[in-house]
């Protein structure tokens, strides 16, 4: 990830900028309407994120780059239905699914939310990086 | 957090489908948009034709030093 976040600097103009988003080690959850249904299996996902997290700081302290802004906020992915929800997290995103207990729950809770569409949110870390040093 | 893409010269590193290269490819200048998964720049290119996709790592990116103003990775670091 330093290398990759190295490499983007080297094609930036020095007036450039660079934007990152990428979650937070946070547990994503599965939700309807406003009411958690269960967390996200994720797997190995949270400890990526916090590499993508310790790149940043690390390309920061090094040098490479000035960190100019940072803001962490809510983002959801929304599907028609649980079985399309799942099938979008199963083909978009390694290792990540919907859990068994956490889809019998979500199930229930919409069957008393007619036209609420399920969602996961996930909490994003946004950062602006102005390129150092060129 | 971003002022604006307009007019500006932008990389997408790890774009997949274009699921974010969609919001603000229209307002920039020109987009060269990367992942290293055929299927979704395939995908990308028929959404968004004007956008430069390629099938390709940044590690073999060919494009010169120093010439874009903004480098987005989004859910791909």
């Amino acid at each position: 990830m330093v290398d990759a976040l190295r490499r983007a600097r080297g094609r930036l103009r020095r007036t450039g900028f660079l934007i990152d988003l990428h979650p937070t080690s946070a547990i994503a959850a599965v939700v309807v309407g406003h009411t958690i249904a269960g967390p996200l299996q994720t797997g190995s996902a949270p400890t990526r994120h916090q590499e993508a997290t310790d790149a940043i700081a690390s390309v920061v302290r090094e040098r490479f780059f000035t960190q100019d802004d940072e803001m962490e906020f809510e983002f959801s992915t929304y599907a028609d239905t649980l079985e399309e929800l799942q099938e979008h997290i199963l083909e978009d995103r390694r290792e990540s699914r919907i859990g068994d207990d956490t889809m019998v729950r979500a199930q229930a809770l919409l069957l008393n939310a007619p036209g609420v569409r399920p969602r996961v949110r996930e909490t994003v870390s946004a950062s602006r990086l102005l390129p150092r040093g060129h | 957090m971003v002022p604006s893409f307009a007019g500006c010269h932008v990389l997408e590193i790890g774009c997949g489908e274009g699921r974010v290269t969609r919001k603000y490819a229209r307002d920039a200048a020109r987009v060269i948009a990367i992942d290293t998964d055929a299927e979704g720049i395939s995908e990308l290119r028929r959404e968004l034709p004007f956008v430069d996709a390629r099938v390709v790592g940044l590690h073999d990116l060919e494009l010169p030093p120093h010439s874009v103003d903004i480098v987005v990775f989004a859910w791909s670091l």
